[in-house]
């Protein structure tokens, strides 16, 4: 049992032991954006969809979670669950028309209906703040029939309510790309042709993965947005979706461990260095063109590489 | 015998080309019915035609007396047709079993089956294991396909078709690109196949297309000009003057 779910236990000691190196509010982030780059690696790295406009589904769940807790108090889990559902049910119409096209069409479709969706967000100040975004939300508490059940006012409880949603969902997709569904989308990827051929519709299992997605990306939006609450316009750029793609690919895109990985570099870098030092991207600009060039799976096949070549010079020596 | 398969008129036209003009082909079930002509006569389209791949320009396509003209290739293959393509079509990077695990599931399929992890369905392994049985690819079962060596290739070409359990299996060129010393495996399973399944087959080596096929239809120009058993091709005038060039 143990054994089976390894990977996933070390998910678990992850989550326990990150908060002794990093602040809290810090790897809140980070387990944050780790979901939100798996969602985006269901598209990237098993239906093999390039998807630049992530950020629209984290953005939808960030406002509706932070409109909900704004003007109606809703509690803690109903607002996670708007979120993710608001983002899932624009993901229904939206992936509806992504996925009638393939490859740089496909991308360029998912990108301009993100920078649609910023410019409503940007303009609609009255709903959404416009450029200072939605600004002043309290983040509730976890409650079970009006009982509080864990204060989340403090940086440290909210860590690990987001750690555990955060390992609740990992655990969710990791179910989900081991089932035929997860792997009808592999064939996909490997040959969409052939899996017309054997009688897939291929449409509807991207369309279904393209929902999967931007359901979990709104998970992680509204997580965001009582982080810190507040929903600033970023969330919806697409500076934001460029950011996960940045991640995913750095990390690894032949499973799910690598975007969690690349998510924790890349957020951890540009929380701690940034204050150090403004001009951080150009380490992660160097590191994202290393890992494109040498390792086409990313900083987890880097490590796994150094791992066996480090034991083979050992057996050697 | 009913017919299986009926072509009527079929047509389909590239522009100003037509690569399948009017042609009614007939398919008795439980035989096996080879497809002979020179290169470029259209038998690769109309094997597309009949499985969905491309759609017909006029003309119908009827199997067990349903229409399936218009239909996609999806759910064509979905009603029992399994095409094993003349290239190599596979999911490279996915092993052997997984490759034939696709189309075993595809046909067996539920709702409840497509989020339930997919390592314990008894239905779709029995299905897979007496495939690769009968391919003999249980040696290479754990092997990604891009690695297995070319005949190899072509049998899993066939396994992927015959995972569908199809009620029609279109072979378009099982022997192709194969090395001389090993088609006569390849012989020894379609005559195996021959006896279990309706079988379309376009063919080359004509060793094989005269001991095994129980109809032969000859297609020159997209057009069919001959059919018959093989000893009433093999002295019919046309085809000599057409194709065997004798």
């Amino acid at each position: 049992m143990v054994r089976r779910h390894l990977s996933f236990w070390i998910m678990v000691l992850a989550v326990l032991l990150l908060p002794l190196f990093i602040p809290h509010a810090v790897a809140t982030e980070i387990w944050i954006f780790a979901l939100m780059a798996c969602s985006f690696n269901l598209l990237l790295g098993y239906s093999g969809l390039l998807s630049f406009g992530q950020a629209t589904f984290m953005g939808l769940g960030g406002y509706t979670a932070g409109l909900l807790a704004l003007h109606l108090g809703w509690p803690l889990i109903p607002l996670l669950l708007a979120g993710a559902f608001s983002a899932g049910l624009t993901a229904v119409v939206l992936g509806y028309f992504c996925i009638q096209r393939r490859a740089i069409y496909f991308v360029m479709l998912t990108f301009a209906f993100n920078v649609m969706i910023y410019y409503i967000a940007y303009q609609w100040t009255s709903l959404t703040g416009g450029e200072d975004g939605l600004i002043g939300l309290s983040r509730p508490d976890l409650t079970i029939g009006g009982l509080t059940v864990l204060d989340l006012s403090s940086a440290t409880s909210y860590y690990y309510f987001s750690g555990g949603i955060f390992l609740l969902c990992f655990g969710l997709l990791q179910y989900f790309v081991n089932t035929p569904l997860g792997r009808i989308l592999v064939g996909i990827r490997e040959n969409e042709g052939r899996m017309a051929a054997i009688g897939y519709n291929v449409r509807n299992y991207l369309w279904i993965c393209f929902v999967v997605a931007g359901f979990f990306s709104g998970v992680a939006g509204a997580q965001y947005a009582l982080l810190f609450r507040q929903v600033p316009l970023d969330l919806i750029a697409w500076m934001t979706s460029g950011n996960v793609v940045f991640m995913t690919v750095v990390g690894g895109i032949g499973n799910l461990y690598g975007p969690v990985l690349g998510a924790g570099l890349f957020i951890w870098l540009s929380e701690l260095i940034s204050p150090i030092w403004a001009r951080w991207p150009l380490i992660f600009g160097c590191v994202f063109v290393i890992v494109i060039m040498f390792f086409s799976g990313g900083l987890l096949e880097a490590g796994q590489k150094a791992i066996r070549w480090a034991g083979n010079k050992k057996r050697a020596g | 015998m009913m017919n299986i398969l009926e072509t009527q008129r079929l047509t389909k036209n590239f522009g100003a080309m037509t690569a399948v003009h009017e042609v009614d082909l007939t398919v008795q079930g439980g035989t096996l019915h080879a497809i002979i002509g020179p290169n470029g006569a259209g038998k690769t389209t109309l094997l597309r035609l009949i499985s969905g791949e491309i759609e017909a320009t006029s003309g119908k396509v009827v199997f067990q007396g349903q229409d399936l003209t218009a239909l996609p290739a999806h759910v064509v293959a979905r009603k029992g047709i399994g095409l094993s393509f003349q290239k190599t079509n596979l999911f490279p990077r996915l092993t052997t079993f997984e490759n034939i695990w696709l189309a075993a599931f595809s046909v067996r399929r539920s709702p409840r089956r497509l989020i339930r992890r997919a390592g314990g369905q008894k239905k779709v392994r029995a299905a897979i294991e007496e495939v690769i049985d009968r391919v003999g690819l249980s040696e290479s079962r754990d092997r990604p396909a891009t690695e297995l060596p070319h005949h190899e290739q072509r049998l899993l070409e066939i396994a992927i078709a015959l995972a569908l359990s199809p009620s029609l299996l279109l072979l378009d060129e099982p022997t192709s690109g194969m090395a001389r010393e090993e088609i006569p495996k390849m012989m020894d399973l379609i005559t195996e196949l021959k006896k279990e399944y309706t079988v379309i087959m376009i063919e080359h080596n004509m060793d094989i297309v005269m001991s095994i096929s129980d109809v032969i239809s000859v297609m020159y120009f997209g057009q069919l000009i001959a059919r018959g058993s093989p000893e009433e091709i093999r002295a019919n005038d046309q085809v000599k003057q057409a194709y065997l060039g004798i």
